[in-house]
């Protein structure tokens, strides 16, 4: 009984270590990856309280390496966009200009009252409300109302110091126009944080802050 | 960054302590492995008083190492060995016939705990 008191307090210990390694975007909405991993922990940490056959270590060692090993994907994701898209997936966009992208939701397998149990949930009753609806990574839905948008959403075309292709193309922009902008404050692609433009080609810079 | 510091210094550390168990549990079993070699060829040969030296100082070595082993690997596997070696010492004092028999099945158990610990493919699978 004590032996699994004191195991219990150092599993105790050792999940909320690895919870705050993995940091606070882990208490909120949750990427597949930390998902996976939450699930996994949890279920790890139970054999080793219940089984005192087991060696502790070998019960805090899996715990351990998930923690690490979804750290460092999350700075490959932050590094890699090309790593990003494959652990993470990438924004879908559901409705865009008021008109709902059915092939998108087939694909999605979002049905009708998954849509509207999300728009609902963004405060949106009305379908006739919306101007473009994103299915985000983490599973929920963002939604842009007509009544405040206009035009299309901005879109992210650089971030953390890398160009987004994709964007740019669904921007309906190119790479030479980012590169004179920046030029024009003097500025240079791998300097910016972020970088977004809407429509009316209004872009919002961000500078990296200089690393400590 | 700390975050990815600290990581590589826990990955890094599991690692090292993996690697190292491997080697620990492989070396400690190889050698209870020779020395209930040592006791079976004393037993082939007739010689009790041998045979029981050897298993004193192998029993005796076990309960040093045992506790080390535990942390490594799970204690099902431990029992066994613990079991056939307690076992052991009284048959071969008695001459029973049977010790032959526990100290292969001592061997076997020894040698499995020993396959086990290391990485091969078709354990991982």
């Amino acid at each position: 009984m004590t032996i699994i008191l004191i195991r219990t307090l150092i599993l105790y210990a050792l999940v909320i270590f690895a919870v705050r390694l993995m940091g606070k975007r882990q208490i909120g909405e949750l990427q597949p990856s930390e998902l996976v991993v939450t699930i996994l922990i949890s279920n790890i940490a139970t054999f080793s309280l219940e089984d005192t056959d087991i060696p502790l270590l070998q019960g805090m060692l899996p715990v351990l390496a998930l923690v690490c090993f979804e750290v460092l994907s999350s700075w490959c994701s932050l590094r890699f966009p090309g790593f990003r898209r494959l652990v993470c997936g990438s924004p879908q966009v559901i409705i865009r200009d008021g008109v709902i992208d059915q092939q998108m939701l087939r694909k999605l397998r979002f049905s009708p009252d998954d849509l509207m149990a999300s728009l609902r949930t963004a405060g949106v009753f009305s379908m006739e409300d919306v101007q473009y609806a994103v299915a985000e990574t983490n599973g929920t839905v963002s939604v842009l109302q007509k009544a405040d948008a206009a035009g299309d959403p901005p879109r992210m075309l650089i971030a953390d110091g890398m160009l987004r292709e994709q964007a740019l193309h669904e921007a309906g922009l190119d790479r030479t126009y980012v590169e004179q902008t920046l030029r024009r404050k003097g500025l240079h692609i791998k300097d910016i944080f972020l970088m977004t433009a809407d429509a009316k080609k209004h872009c919002t810079i961000i500078r990296k802050e200089a690393q400590a | 960054m700390t975050r990815i510091y600290t990581s590589l210094v826990i990955l890094f550390t599991l690692v090292g302590l993996c690697t190292s168990s491997v080697f620990v549990v492989d070396s400690a079993c190889t050698r209870y492995d020779a020395q209930a070699a040592e006791i079976a060829s004393a037993l082939a040969a007739g010689d009790t008083e041998e045979a029981l030296a050897a298993c004193d100082a192998m029993q005796a070595q076990w309960e040093r190492f045992h506790s080390i082993c535990g942390i490594f690997v799970t204690g099902t596997r431990l029992s066994p060995i613990h079991e056939e070696l307690e076992a052991l010492r009284p048959m071969i004092a008695a001459g029973i016939p049977e010790s032959s028999a526990g100290l292969a099945r001592l061997r076997c158990h020894i040698r499995t705990v020993s396959e086990e610990t290391r990485p091969l493919f078709w354990h991982i699978l």
